[in-house]
């Protein structure tokens, strides 16, 4: 009797429940549409906007802030933002065009998550928008053609906005350099040499703890650059207008990591260490003589100010320098650029007010908007500096309102456009002496990399891969799998000793590659080039991008 | 009953290698509890193994105050509750009714519910049935093409038919129609299946990822799921080969990260053992036929 109540109050409420759930999310949902009501001159348009899980909650949300009331306010169009988690872009894209529910406007930085938007037919060419309402955006690519260039898709037409960047190294090497003076070594100029300076790291204790416990060197960012780059569809030489593809960069790479493993000069995990957390753990406890890293934007300063301070609280005596990438048996190789023009939104063929669309990337092109959505507001988040560039009021402050800005409402702004303050050279707060070596640092790695260039280095590749066409539908696969498989013949030759050689991995590598249609790619990427040779931004339009860049660059270093 | 001394260290041996291996399933989750308490810096060389180390709550603070944690927590529990009072609603009256002989067409009915655990729609058709019932954006998106998890439907169902007929009988000469049939005779009896079904709707719904990911646009609607799932992927923007997200590249710490996925496994580690002296018996069922 008793029981049979207590269930019968259990049922009631579990409905009682149920009905209070469907009344809350019926109001929910009907909430959205009473918004879009205001200001009737201006266009509307709706964009996407990445989401981080980053934003405070006392922010609102990356839909709804001060900074999309902001632009909304500032801006001339009425914006809805569409959130799309940044890690799973490309799922979430594809679900919104495959409904026809997709945003007008759409920034991405994935060319291959926007090439097949371009193959299925979803993107409007924006060609017209720019010529019949733009003023910014047009003067820009005037005066930067490699802007349009790039935007340019195989049937002559324009369909993605972009940007362009400073033109730095993305990836960096740097050495122990009290280790060198220790052991009474120089800093290696040849990968011969950079073979023996890891070796005496790995061997003769430069930690002095008498313990065999130090590795030369880690297998990390840009170190297959040494050798030529490696990427698989960009192992392509021209010879002769003939795109010829290239392995020797792959075998010269893989002998010399295999060398270092059998000899014990490198951690022998490395393969598992796949996002090089542990590789930069054994660097911050001062295990690892030359570092192989990435260090561009907020990596530098994540270096040379938190990293350094760590690697020096654990082993006082650390001193760091830089090291010039060696010299490859196939000739000197540079560090892997930015990508200096980056293409990055592209517009919905369904979007209904082109005009609103261009006037918004017009607005989101002038360097006061792109000042604003970096740094907050003037006198409100920043006050001008001693040199000219801004200086945050209250760094606590800016920390929640400014903090998750980072570049995402304004990817389509030119970083040079905006002058010294938006160089990173420009951010460093010289009166505080880690910013201040940050600084030095930076100097002295853009002194290498002119040095390098001078000296006609090759770019690791045919040219940035972000410029590269994404192969057609019928090769996707096949390119994939060769791109799994191939690196992991590569990686068990390394770590097999004598069972597997490098000779037998070349030619299963080889082999690999036919298997999976390589061929067909090949002349793929033969036709693309023959027929765009002129247009396609290469090593050398990048290295004229950097020399554009130099002598600011070297100003606000000065 | 007398044990023998070798009996007594083989017992003794058996519980301390049983305990080890228990222990090596505890190590990764004490592993991320110490990171979540660690100074930033001991996280960062790699100090922090099963104890903290120079412990401090910064971690949880910047967690707190510098995510919507608190929102997508909120918004994970409603979700889930809200789907697991639906679930358990329709399983349970889709299961009674199958586990008896002299319901019409129940055997039609059975194959027409077996055949879904084989073919299902495929993502864009169901997102396409999804939207035009204008439930993008709402957790029903979430909810409703998942109700009934055939799998546990039969579990429940094969519970019911094994309650004796003879209660049944009884409660009907007492004067039970179908409905309290159910509700007092057969639910109460059922108990050790209702708590596992609902642990395996609770853990399914709370752990739902893709779905929330799909549906749900409006991020103030993000379940503590997607919230902890980007901050532990975006590590990976910058292992991939082109690391073209340059500027943005910000990067969660790894003390809040474990923070994140402490508060993600708290409420299943609390519910847990309220449920768990039924789920034993549950988890059983049907894995012997009589």
């Amino acid at each position: 009797m008793f029981q049979s109540k207590v269930y019968n109050r259990t049922i009631a409420l579990t409905c009682a429940m149920l009905a209070i759930l469907a009344i809350t999310t019926a109001c929910v949902g009907k909430e959205d549409q009473t918004t879009n009501s205001s200001s009737a001159k201006k266009g509307s348009l709706s964009a996407t906007v990445y989401d981080r899980g980053l934003i405070p909650a006392s922010e609102g949300t990356m839909e709804k802030n001060r900074w999309t009331k902001w632009i909304n306010e500032s801006g001339p169009a009425n914006v809805t933002f569409v959130a799309v988690p940044r890690t799973e872009s490309k799922q979430k894209l594809n679900t919104l065009f495959a409904s026809g529910s997709a945003p007008d406007l759409i920034f991405e930085f994935e060319p291959s998550i926007k090439n097949p938007l371009y193959d299925q037919k979803q993107l409007m060419p924006i060609d017209d928008m720019i010529n019949n309402y733009s003023t910014v955006y047009k003067k820009l690519i005037e005066e930067n053609p490699a802007l349009k260039q790039a935007s340019i898709k195989s049937d002559g037409k324009m369909y993605e906005f972009g940007k362009l960047n400073e033109a730095i190294p993305q990836n960096i090497a740097v050495i122990r350099q009290d280790w060198l003076e220790k052991l009474n070594l120089t800093a290696p100029q040849t990968t011969e040499e950079l073979y023996q300076v890891a070796k005496a790291f790995a061997e003769n204790d430069p930690d002095g703890n008498g313990k065999k416990d130090t590795y030369g060197l880690n297998i990390g960012a840009g170190l297959s650059d040494v050798f030529g780059g490696g990427s698989l569809n960009n192992s392509y030489v021209d010879v002769n207008g003939e795109l010829v593809r290239q392995w020797d960069n792959h075998r010269y790479h893989t002998e010399f990591v295999k060398q270092l493993f059998d000899e014990g000069i490198i951690d022998k995990d490395f393969i598992t260490d796949n996002n090089g957390a542990k590789a930069r753990q054994d660097f911050l406890n001062g295990k690892t003589g030359i570092y192989f890293t990435q260090a561009n934007t907020s990596l530098w300063s994540r270096l040379w100010v938190a990293d350094y301070a760590t690697l020096k609280a654990n082993v006082p005596g650390a001193e760091l320098a830089i090291l010039a990438y060696p010299k490859s048996p196939l000739g000197q190789y540079i560090n892997w650029i930015n990508n200096p023009v980056q293409m990055t939104a592209v517009v919905n063929r369904s979007a209904k007010d082109p005009k609103a669309i261009m006037e918004y990337i017009d607005f989101l092109s002038t360097p006061d908007t792109g000042r604003t959505l970096t740094s907050g507001l003037e006198g409100v988040h920043w006050n001008n500096g001693a040199g000219g560039c801004p200086n945050a009021i209250d760094p606590e402050k800016n920390k929640t309102e400014t903090g998750y800005l980072g570049q995402d409402y304004n990817m389509v702004f030119s970083v040079p456009e905006g002058g010294k303050c938006f160089f990173i050279a420009g951010t460093f707060n010289v009166e505080k002496p880690e910013e201040k070596l940050a600084k030095d640092m930076f100097k002295a790695n853009l002194d290498i990399f002119y040095d390098l260039i001078d000296q006609q280095a090759s770019w690791p590749g045919l040219t940035h891969s972000e410029h590269l066409p994404s192969v057609p539908q019928e090769l996707l696969v096949d390119l994939q799998n060769a791109g799994t498989e191939i690196p992991n013949i590569f990686k068990s030759a390394m770590v097999s000793g004598s069972s597997y050689t490098v000779e037998q991995a070349m030619a299963d590598a080889q082999a690999t590659w036919d298997k999976y249609n390589g061929k067909k790619i090949d002349e793929f990427y033969q036709t693309w080039y023959s027929e765009n040779k002129d247009t396609i931004l290469m090593p050398v339009d990048i290295f004229s991008i950097v020399n554009d860049q130099k002598k600011l660059q070297e100003d606000i270093l000065k | 009953m007398s044990e023998s001394y070798g009996d007594k260290i083989s017992r003794i041996i058996i519980s301390f290698i049983l305990f080890l291996i228990a222990l090596s399933c505890l190590a990764p989750v004490l592993n991320i509890l110490s990171i979540s308490l660690s100074g930033k810096q001991a996280v960062e060389s790699g100090q922090v193994l099963l104890w903290p180390l120079d412990i401090t709550l910064q971690s949880y603070e910047t967690l707190f105050k510098g995510t919507r944690i608190l929102s997508a927590l909120s918004n994970g529990l409603q979700m889930t509750i809200g789907g697991v009072l639906l679930s358990m609603a329709f399983t349970i009256c889709a299961a009674y009714p199958l586990s008896k002989s002299y319901f019409f067409g129940r055997r039609v009915f059975t194959l027409l519910i077996l055949f879904t655990m084989v073919f299902s729609g495929g993502l864009i058709p169901t997102y396409l049935v999804v939207k035009s019932l204008g439930l993008i954006d709402t957790y029903w998106a979430i909810w409703l093409p998942g109700v009934i998890s055939t799998f546990n439907m039969l579990i429940m169902r094969s519970y019911f038919e094994g309650i004796s007929s003879e209660v049944e009988d009884a409660a009907r000469i007492d004067g039970c129609n179908e409905w309290q049939l159910m509700s007092k005779i057969i639910l109460p009896l059922s108990m050790p299946v209702i708590a596992t079904l609902l642990l395996f709707y609770g853990v399914g719904y709370w752990n739902s990822f893709m779905s929330v990911l799909i549906y749900i646009n409006s991020t103030d609607k993000y379940t503590i799921t997607v919230l902890i799932q980007q901050m532990i992927q975006s590590q990976s923007l910058l292992t991939e080969a082109l690391a073209n997200d340059v500027q943005a590249i910000q990067l969660v710490p790894d003390g809040i990260k474990s923070a994140g996925i402490i508060i993600l496994i708290l409420p299943m580690v609390i519910v847990y053992p309220f449920l768990q002296k039924y789920f034993v018996q549950g988890v059983m069922l049907g894995s012997v036929k009589g």
